[in-house]
């Protein structure tokens, strides 16, 4: 074996260029233009071994991936990648990056995606094991929900969500319910065929748990936000359904009114191995570009612990924060659905179990689903982007996984962990 | 053009890079292939309306459109 050279063990950085889908050759020759000599992966097919610097080339270009390594002259990669990028031929480009073998120490997220794959090819292997967890905590529901003291919302808490615009797009919200006398509080209506109120009392419950008031009526706390500007879009119609025209339009118009979180508690079934939607990556993307975060729930189609469905659309686009549900004890309930389609992951957990929230004509009731996990994680959205005006779109996601405390189940199944508010 | 056939709601993608400013004429376009009741979402280079099945494959043909599919249907979970 011949003994590395310096040069090929520790080669400098260069910049990643990642091509448009089908712009890739045009992409060649215009490097090729500027002056680099790019040596293409398929030239080293045949080969048995692919030198790390592909036989001294200034372009390294990965074929199959639309992928170049530029590793030479910066500055004059700069003029080339301007036209290029203007012209849509380059899509993006970053510094390229060194890897390394990680020790025990390094990542805990490593080792926890690690844990996950190992105790999933042994549940295929040998059937799923009942699931553990805490048991049940007792909590004392004399002044705070359950949920509220789970993710850390109590007297403590200096963050309101005052001046946040936050959108709940449901089956609408019922404005007369006496927890919400002098809120701000707009409404529209989305969806075909119904009337502008909650005749379901799905989407007040909703509003309840994200902006619902510090000092309720005949309750204990149970809403988060609670000084937040509601924005109660009705994209479920009267008889519980709602379809892509009526989401997006919700959204356009939330998006447009400036509101810094979008929730949806709504969602459709998604087969196994499907894909989703470029729509609503692209919606998604649009929004956390425009500084607005939207969460939405994974979905309810699970029966743990046999069956564990995927997540639902729209949740399952990668720009849409999917959010699961844990129970009392904290563990995943039985109905949340997981991260089983791949690169449609589970994002965040919260409570979504004997959620208490307001519900129409005056009153409060206890619900459960994933639907009730999202709004306390809209909620908390609004605290942080209170705190912070920087906490936006790209920003407020990577808050929010940050602040999240690890649980004990997968992170298929509960994401980062469970939803903290700050 | 409502042809009066057999209908279905579709949810129209634009590829955001054929830019902002092409996207009343791809509306256009959509509208002149057969796309009623339309409902543009320039925002996120949307477009909602229905169209009649035969209509479906000349929609997607459409420069500048990424994707056509049919109108997923959304319940409260």
């Amino acid at each position: 074996m011949a003994i590395p050279t310096p040069a090929e063990t520790r080669p400098s950085l260069g910049t990643v260029l990642r091509f448009t889908p089908g712009a890739a050759r045009s992409g060649v020759q215009r490097l090729q233009g500027g002056g680099f000599r790019v040596a293409s992966s398929s030239d080293f097919r045949a080969a048995s071994r692919v030198p790390s610097d592909f036989g001294g080339a200034d372009v390294q270009f990965f074929e199959r991936f639309g992928i170049a390594i530029v590793r030479r002259d910066p500055d004059r990669l700069a003029s080339v990648l301007q036209s290029a990028v203007a012209d849509h031929v380059v899509s993006a480009s970053r510094p390229e990056l060194r890897y390394r073998a990680l020790d025990t120490l390094a990542s805990r997220d490593y080792l926890r995606g690690y844990r996950d794959g190992v105790v999933e090819l042994v549940d295929r292997l040998t059937g799923p094991a009942p699931e553990s967890g805490p048991r049940a905590q007792a909590w004392d529901e004399t002044r705070l929900t359950w949920g509220l003291q789970a993710i850390g919302v109590g007297p403590g808490t200096t963050a309101t969500g005052a001046g946040v615009r936050v959108a709940v797009l449901d089956t609408g919200f019922d404005s007369t319910h006496r927890d919400f006398a002098g809120r701000a509080v707009t409404r529209k209506l989305f969806a075909s065929h119904s009337s502008p109120d909650d005749v379901d009392g799905h989407g007040t419950h909703c509003v309840g748990t994200a902006c619902g008031p510090r000092s309720p009526a005949g309750a204990p706390r149970y809403g988060v936000a609670c000084e937040s500007e509601i924005y109660a879009g009705k994209v479920l119609g009267d008889n519980g359904e709602g379809t892509d025209r009526s989401v997006i339009a919700g959204m356009e118009w939330a998006l447009d009114a400036g509101c810094a979180v979008i929730s949806m508690s709504l969602g459709a079934d998604v087969p196994l191995g499907a894909r989703p939607s470029e729509d609503y990556e692209q919606i998604g993307r649009i929004c956390l570009d425009a500084g607005c975060l939207v969460v939405a729930a994974a979905g309810n189609a699970s029966a743990r612990p046999g069956r564990i469905a995927p997540v639902n659309s729209p949740a399952n686009a990668s720009t849409i924060m999917a959010v699961a549900a844990v129970d009392r004890a904290l563990a995943p309930a039985e109905f949340s659905c997981g991260g089983v389609n791949p690169g449609q992951d589970v994002d965040i957990a919260a409570p979504g179990v004997d959620v208490l929230s307001s519900w129409i004509g005056g009153g409060h009731r206890r619900l459960q689903g994933t639907s009730m996990a999202t709004p306390h994680v809209a909620g908390v959205a609004a605290l942080l982007a209170q705190l912070d005006a920087s906490h936006r779109g790209w920003t407020l996601w990577a808050r929010l996984t940050q602040l999240a405390r690890s649980l004990e189940a997968r992170s298929r199944d509960v994401g980062r962990g469970l939803l903290q508010a700050p | 053009m409502d042809t009066g056939a057999a209908q279905t709601e579709v949810t129209v993608r634009i590829d955001p890079r054929s830019g902002a400013e092409r996207f009343d004429a791809i509306v256009a376009d959509l509208r002149a292939a057969g796309l009623c009741d339309i409902e543009p979402r320039p925002r996120f280079f949307i477009v909602s309306g229905r169209v009649g099945y035969q209509d479906l494959s000349p929609l997607s043909r459409i420069e500048g459109v990424a994707s056509v599919r049919a109108t997923e249907v959304f319940k409260p979970l």
